[in-house]
């Protein structure tokens, strides 16, 4: 059998004992285990279908069904077909939920104005997820990732993030989720973060930040977050998210050999520059560093 | 006198049963072709709603066909400009792990760059090749599923793995 049939037959689950011992000697075998092994991280979500059968018996509603009389003239057909147009169309506007969601990439940041006028500037690779009908009932927003906030004067929304919900009544912070860490930064007015049991204001000047379960106040006299105008700024940060948010910035992969991720970092790099923001990191700790395209490495020279 | 539908599907059973058939298999299709950042799971409600809007109109057996196809163009019509982003699940990160910090990194890697070869792929490649490799399914139940013949399927995996080997191994 040829190496092709062999694969395709192995794809399948369809080798028997003595072929998948032959496919298994082929010089490839690693490389196609790793890709299927590794496929797995990419499942689509499993579905509750009990769940989402009352759900979508719920989003149905009970109405009686035009039924085409068998003697229609054409003009007759015509007219059911209007209203049946008329009728789906008028019943996907006002069923559909108007969830607004807005993702950015690596290496990209964008503004959004929310229907109130407040603006949301989001840095790279976030989401922000919020519904624009309801918004003046339900002013709540999900966020995943950085974003910095100016809500309008009077205003009051809430920001929900996996590790807690910040309140704001017309103010300017910043909010930074990134994997379990969570800072918040208020430049103007006042915000109230709650988290678990702990409910903490933060007047403007105000910083709060809380990574592995201890939670940080400090202060800024920042007026809009560093990342705005171009640079990243870390105080007391672990190592790793220093590269994590480099990765984010210039979308590029790094390897850290040799070094201790955790390490505190305290400092910034600019995002417009590649070599000199990673200077900006290697430096301080008296690291070396390799680049090679899009994949960089980090690393201690012994 | 018109001819009435032999199998009208308009009964609560009969629908929940078509329901409970393809929700998932619908899902995974607009998943695995669109990504997950369109709402896929949004799209496929709304194509059993609108099955059910018509359902004096489509039989039983092409039920199937008809959701897919509604599917698609709800989805087709949010593409726009989005780039397709099929996210993997996170992987650890603590030391609470046995795994070193080089195995958990170079693993972050291979993931990321198997995350934009699959974005790379044809979607007709990607959807075959994760619903064969992710979701279990064989060539044959995949063929039917999207309505092509066993040998285009196989063509349209294989051609995926070797798509993605190149790309991501560089080879």
């Amino acid at each position: 059998m040829n190496k092709e049939d062999l694969i395709i037959k192995w794809l399948d689950g369809e080798l028997s004992v003595a072929e998948l011992a032959s496919f298994k000697k082929l010089p490839e075998y690693k490389s196609y285990k790793k890709l299927y092994d590794n496929a797995t991280y990419f499942k689509s979500p499993v579905i509750d279908k009990k769940e989402y059968y009352t759900n979508f018996k719920s989003l149905v509603v009970n109405e009686e069904k035009p039924l085409l009389k068998s003697n229609t003239t054409l003009k007759f057909l015509m007219r059911i077909a209007a209203i049946f147009v008329i009728g789906f169309g008028l019943y996907f506007t006002v069923l559909k939920e108007d969830m607004v969601k807005v993702n950015t990439q690596l290496a990209e940041q964008t503004n959004i104005n929310l229907p109130d006028d407040s603006e949301i500037i989001i840095n790279a690779d976030s989401k922000i997820k919020y519904n624009e009908k309801k918004w003046n009932e339900k002013r709540t927003l999900q966020l995943n990732g950085e974003a910095f906030f100016k809500v309008a004067k009077g205003k009051k929304f809430d920001v929900q993030t996996n590790l807690g919900t910040i309140s704001v009544l017309g103010t300017q912070f910043n909010v930074r989720q990134r994997g379990k860490m969570l800072e918040v930064q208020c430049f103007e007015g006042l915000v109230s973060v709650e988290m678990g049991k702990s409910n903490i204001k933060l007047p403007a000047g105000n910083t709060l930040r809380f990574i592995n379960g201890k939670i940080t106040e400090g202060t800024t006299r920042l007026l809009m977050p560093s990342w705005v105008v171009g640079k990243s700024t870390f105080e007391s940060i672990p190592y790793y998210e220093v590269i994590a948010e480099f990765e984010r910035q210039f979308n590029v992969s790094v390897v850290l050999s040799n070094f201790d991720k955790q390490k505190i970092f305290t400092g910034s790099f600019v995002n417009n520059n590649k070599e000199l923001a990673l200077k900006s990191i290697t430096q301080p700790f008296k690291l070396s560093y390799d680049i090679n395209k899009d994949q960089i490495r980090i690393f201690k020279n012994e | 006198m018109k001819k009435k539908l032999h199998n009208n599907i308009c009964d609560e059973n009969l629908f929940s049963s078509i329901y409970n058939k393809y929700i998932q298999d619908l899902n995974d299709f607009l998943y695995y072709k669109f990504g997950a950042l369109l709402g896929p799971e949004d799209k496929a409600q709304e194509a059993f709603i609108k099955l059910w809007k018509n359902c004096d109109k489509v039989s039983s057996d092409k039920a199937k066909s008809f959701l897919f196809t509604v599917a698609n163009n709800l989805m087709l019509n949010e593409v726009k400009h989005q780039k397709v982003v099929l996210k993997h699940k996170a992987t650890k990160t603590d030391a609470s792990d046995n795994e070193s910090p080089e195995f958990i990194l170079e693993q972050k890697q291979y993931l990321e760059k198997y995350q934009k070869a699959l974005a790379n792929l044809s979607e007709v490649q990607r959807v075959a090749f994760l619903l064969n490799r992710v979701e279990g399914k064989k060539h044959s139940e995949i063929a039917e599923m999207l309505g092509i013949t066993l040998r285009a399927t196989r063509k349209r995996i294989y051609n995926a793995v070797e798509n993605l080997r190149k790309e991501i191994e560089g080879i």
